[in-house]
């Protein structure tokens, strides 16, 4: 009983000495204001998951007796011309305004990282082959990839998301393809080729874990962009439809803007600057230290 | 130098009938689309349909139809609207004017607050420099649907110096009507350019060549304009050229906000009403606007830098 409780006291207190050990590498990679952006992103994040517990409404529950209210104890954030519940809606909104990117992120590094692993791996023909045609995708606008997507399969996350991983596709790779390419000639490579590592093994559990940190600022990077490209598509009326609460369909409101009620514009336009500020900033320290790494 | 421009023409040349096929392409295999457009709920007796096929030439065979549209595009021909029955380059050649004048007028307020603020930032002194910086931290992470709802709000509604909605007609009220939109659209390129413009001062200023200069005596102004400027216009073309091409598609989102009838409000509601023909011509022109900024820029690049000129003349 007593070795028992030993125990868990020494694997609960190499748990708490875990935790800071991790902050403390966070720290040095972020800097104390990547720090906050981080866990703004998070603390938005959480809420987004936990919507149903920490929202105080649903985010569709219409009172007519108040609407159009402005910020008050029951409604801390206001109404919107429906009476729907503003801080709600933000939470309710930060799901589809946060899985759109991750969908985007998601399909655009799986395809990349491992077309950029071929395209080093083998060099030559196959490496000219693919970087010709990732240039020919990179030449046509990701928002008017989307809009095409959207005429031929109809207004939807799932069609504006897929047409953003592939307009966001070639930069990824180009960017890991050419991390991976310095690692291409380090000398363990050879060395895992006169063990008989498998192409796909080598790449798979040395090259591409290397080049994690240049992946980890792509990725972060590119949900920045894919935050703003989905929450505009939104706004034009070609992604998230309402009355679903999502972020770009709330800043889509010119009647509140007409009839005075500038606030119910405002927050959501607010919550998207920060959110894209502090993940813009995280991305630039991460790729930052890449590059200063590198030098 | 003459056979770099023609491989960058030709690659221009080969992108430009790529996106065409994927433009065309794409829609031609639209669930339903000519027919439910044509007919409606509507049954028709198949001789009526044989007809209207025949018509639109929709029972030829894809690349037929396809090297019809191209040809026809080339020409100026752009199809028949079949939801308005009007020919598309009408319609294309009245929405038109709006996107070219938005363009070209964001562009104009990208390069002077762009160039201007980054010579500014580099040249004058410290709290110069933070505030400009920081204008532009805010200028680079407000997206472009979000400062135009804000410009919107502010300038439009609160203050009401400017009208909220609609281009306007002559020269001066197209103006005073376009200039929120320009701005919404010219922010976030014109924050970024700054930013470009005051490194490559930066650079350009710490060099040797600019020591030497200001040794032999040459007067400020000169050394500026002569040593440190014109070597620090390379990146700054490039980058302004790029941005003009992103407003192509920006002016999608603008026009939407402002309520502008330009290409990208065409292309969205054609969109809307599944009126392909539409589509399939402005996209087309968006895209190629695109790419032949692109190619123009990358040949701008080259010409600005006689060590691009000549090394490539080795090579």
């Amino acid at each position: 009983m007593s070795t028992l409780e030993a125990g868990d006291l020494k694997s609960a207190r190499t748990r708490l000495l875990v935790a800071p050990k991790l902050m403390r590498r966070l720290h040095r990679r972020l800097g104390t204001t990547g720090m906050a952006a981080a866990g703004f992103v998070l603390l938005v994040a959480i809420a987004a998951v936990l919507a149903p517990l920490v929202a105080p409404y649903r985010p569709n529950t219409e009172d007519f007796l108040a609407v159009n209210a402005t910020p008050s104890g029951a409604h801390l954030l206001g109404t919107d011309e429906l009476g729907r519940d503003m801080l709600s809606r933000l939470i309710w909104g930060a799901r589809t305004s946060l899985l759109g990117p991750a969908i985007v992120v998601g399909v655009a590094t799986g395809i990349a990282v491992p077309l950029a692993a071929i395209s080093a791996w083998f060099g030559g023909t196959v490496d000219l082959v693919i970087s010709r045609v990732l240039d020919l995708i990179f030449a046509f606008p990701g928002l008017l990839l989307a809009i095409l997507v959207v005429a031929l399969y109809g207004p939807g996350l799932l069609p504006c998301a897929i047409a953003l991983a592939i307009a966001y596709m070639p930069l990824i790779a180009r960017v890991v393809r050419s991390g991976l390419m310095r690692e291409r000639n380090k000398a363990y490579v050879s060395a895992l080729d006169v063990q008989g590592v498998s192409a796909f093994a080598a790449c798979a559990r040395h090259l591409v874990p290397n080049v994690s940190s240049i992946i980890w600022a792509q990725v972060t990077v590119s949900f920045g962009y894919a935050l703003v490209d989905l929450a505009a598509l939104s706004f034009l009326g070609l992604n998230i439809q309402p009355p679903t609460a999502d972020w770009g369909v709330m800043v889509n409101n010119e009647t509140a803007l007409l009839d005075g009620h500038p606030l119910q514009v405002l927050y959501p336009c607010l919550v998207i600057v920060l959110c894209v500020t502090s993940i813009a900033y995280i991305g630039n320290r991460l790729a930052g230290d890449e590059q200063g790494a590198r030098r | 130098m003459l056979r770099y421009l023609g491989r960058q023409l030709l690659s221009m040349v080969i992108l430009l009938l790529l996106s065409s096929v994927l433009i065309y392409g794409s829609l031609y295999l639209a669930p339903g689309s000519a027919d439910a457009v044509l007919f409606g709920n509507h049954t028709v007796t198949p001789a009526v349909r044989h007809a209207v096929e025949a018509q639109y030439h929709l029972n030829q065979p894809f690349y037929v139809q396809y090297w019809d549209w191209l040809s026809g595009a080339l020409q100026g021909n752009l199809g028949t609207s079949i939801a308005f029955r009007t020919p598309v380059s009408q319609r294309v050649a009245a929405a038109a004017p709006v996107t070219i004048y938005l363009v070209i007028y964001a562009s104009i307020l990208i390069t002077i607050a762009g160039v201007g603020l980054g010579v500014a930032s580099a040249l004058g002194g410290r709290r110069l420099d933070a505030t400009i910086m920081a204008v532009t931290n805010v200028g680079t992470s407000v997206p472009t649907f979000v400062a135009a709802i804000l410009l919107l709000e502010f300038f439009s509604l609160k203050l009401g110096w400017f009208p909220s909605l609609g281009a306007g007609s002559g020269f001066f009220s197209r103006i005073q009507h376009l200039t929120l939109p320009a701005v919404a659209l010219a922010l976030w390129a014109a924050a970024y350019l700054t930013r470009v413009t005051r490194t490559s001062m930066r650079d350009e200023l710490r060099g040797e060549h600019v020591a030497t200069a200001r040794a032999r005596g040459l007067r400020n102004s000169l050394v500026i304009r002569r040593h440190v400027f014109r070597n620090a216009l390379l990146p700054i073309v490039t980058v302004s050229g790029l941005q003009v091409a992103g407003l192509i598609a920006g002016t999608i989102i603008v026009e939407q906000a402002f309520g502008l009838n330009g290409l990208g409000q065409l292309l969205l509601t054609s969109v809307e009403q599944k009126d392909y023909a539409t589509v399939q011509a402005v996209a087309l022109i968006l895209v190629g606007a695109f790419v032949v900024v692109n190619t123009l820029v990358d040949i701008a690049y080259t010409f600005l830098d006689p060590r691009i000129r000549l090394g490539l003349r080795e090579a």
